[in-house]
Formats: structure tokens, C-alpha cells, sequence
């Protein structure tokens, strides 16, 4: 294996659990498939203690800057973007600068592929790919002349669920 | 006029039909009209889709807008895009079924 390959691996799955404890924090309950199927994370939000629950998918992608024009490429599966489907799907992009994370970037299924089709309205080959320009502050980022800041750190469809404040331990 | 455009996904327990956004937005100013973000219907088998989808096709789509084929004529007709074959198909006003 490659330098690059394994590079890929470690940041891939460092980008997972990111995600992964931004969720736990915000008191969704996380899982990953045992078996790498396409989804990255299941996300179950349990509305009660009862059978009351809903289900979400979260596809985790992670991003090193490009060597010449030190954009942020990202890949996804076309047929995933397109597909509409009874459980929601939100990507994360994640872009990783050196040794820290520049930005991260959510979208809603939807949302993504909202920005896709006004660049192009359908889409060749099996991956589509977002070719994202970050500011050196990771606050501005832009695709092609396509403003996409709204949507970083747009953690709006995770509210955080977890009971108000921490009672202080006692001594 | 601009067709409303409908999504398909079609999974193993069943097939979804999702507005895209623009379509959605446009559908809220239409009166009469209830756009939902999705409508699924439950099979079997996927094979079962497969037999049964096409007589589905007008009642999940009038499902999803709260409007009647005729109104969707009206409004530029609907768009089917199937995401398997990359094709769109154009729904014809009547159900063949």
C-alpha cells in the first residue's frame, strides 16, 4: 500500500469519528455498519423511550488540499446523490489542512445535489466530484463561482438534543 | 413552463419520490397545492416494484404535490428521473392503468 493510500485511510477514519463525536455531543446516538455497505454512520435520534425513533445516514468525506491549486476534492457516489430514498442522508465534507481541520462542510442530500444539477444538470460516470476552494481560514468556501460558507459548520438539522446544562459533581 | 421534477430511488423494501427543492419551492406558491418532501411506498420485494410501480406513478405524485394530474399539466407537467438509468421520463397526464 502507498504512502497515499494509507494516508488516505488514517484521515478518512480520523474524518469518521469527528463527525461521529459531533453527533454524540449534540445526543444522537451513533453506529457503524459492520460491513462497509456505503453508509459511513447510522445516526438514530430516539424521540422517547418507547419505539418512537428515526433513522439517518451520514456519508463522511474527507479531503486533503490539492498539491497546484490547494482546492479540496471531493467524491461521491453519483447514484447515492441522485437516488431519493425513505431514509435522509446528510455528507460531510471535511477538509484537512496540514495537521489540523480547515473546515467542515454539511449538506443535506438534497442540498448537494441541488448545487450539483445548476452546474450540471446530470452527471457522467459513476462518482461525482466537488471541487471546493477554501480561504486560508477554512470560513469561506466556494465551488466554482457557487458560494458554499452557508453550509459550513451547518449543523442546523442537529440541534443539540441532550438535556439542558450539567449538574456540578459534589465534593 | 418547467416540468415539476420528481426524484426516484428505488430500494429493496420499497421506492421513494422526492420534489426537488426548486420544484418544491414552486409548488408552495401554487394554491391548493401541499408539496411533502417524500413519498414512499412500501413492497415485498423488489420485483414486486418492479411489476407494480407504473399505475403507482400518478397516485404517488399527486401524493407529493396535493395537486391533481390535470393542475400539474396546467403547471408544465412532471418529470420522473430515475437515477439508475440517468433517463427522465415525462408523466403522461392519464394513468394508463
Amino acid at each position: 500500500m502507498s504512502a497515499a493510500d494509507t494516508d488516505h485511510l488514517y484521515i478518512g477514519s480520523a474524518g469518521e469519528y469527528r463527525v461521529m463525536a459531533e453527533l454524540l455531543a449534540r445526543g444522537y446516538n451513533v453506529a457503524v455498519p459492520r460491513v462497509d455497505t456505503g453508509d459511513d454512520v447510522l445516526v438514530i435520534k430516539v424521540e422517547d423511550e418507547g419505539d418512537e425513533y428515526s433513522l439517518r445516514r451520514v456519508q463522511v468525506k474527507t479531503a486533503r488540499p490539492a498539491t497546484k491549486s490547494g482546492s479540496y476534492t471531493f467524491k461521491v457516489k453519483r447514484l447515492q446523490l441522485e437516488s431519493a430514498a425513505n431514509v435522509d442522508l446528510w455528507y460531510v465534507f471535511l477538509a484537512r489542512s496540514s495537521d489540523r481541520w480547515l473546515s467542515t462542510m454539511v449538506f443535506r442530500r438534497e442540498v448537494l445535489r441541488d448545487v450539483q444539477w445548476k452546474r450540471q444538470r446530470k452527471s457522467s460516470g459513476d462518482t461525482v466530484t466537488f471541487e471546493i476552494t477554501l480561504s486560508d481560514d477554512g470560513k469561506t468556501a466556494m465551488l466554482g463561482s457557487a458560494e458554499l460558507s452557508k453550509h459550513i459548520d451547518d449543523w442546523e438539522d442537529w440541534p443539540t438534543i441532550l438535556p439542558g446544562t450539567l449538574t456540578p459533581l459534589r465534593r | 413552463m418547467e416540468p415539476v421534477f420528481i426524484f426516484l430511488g428505488v430500494q429493496s423494501d420499497g421506492v421513494t419520490y422526492q420534489l426537488d427543492t426548486a420544484s418544491r419551492d414552486r409548488l408552495r406558491a401554487v394554491p391548493g397545492a401541499r408539496p411533502v418532501d417524500r413519498v414512499f411506498i412500501a413492497y415485498d420485494t423488489k420485483g414486486e416494484y418492479e411489476r407494480q410501480h407504473g399505475p403507482f406513478d400518478h397516485q404517488a405524485v399527486q401524493l407529493l404535490t396535493g395537486l391533481s394530474m390535470e393542475r400539474l399539466a396546467e403547471l408544465g407537467g412532471v418529470e420522473l428521473y430515475d437515477p439508475r438509468s440517468q433517463t427522465s421520463i415525462t408523466l403522461p397526464a392519464q394513468s394508463a392503468a
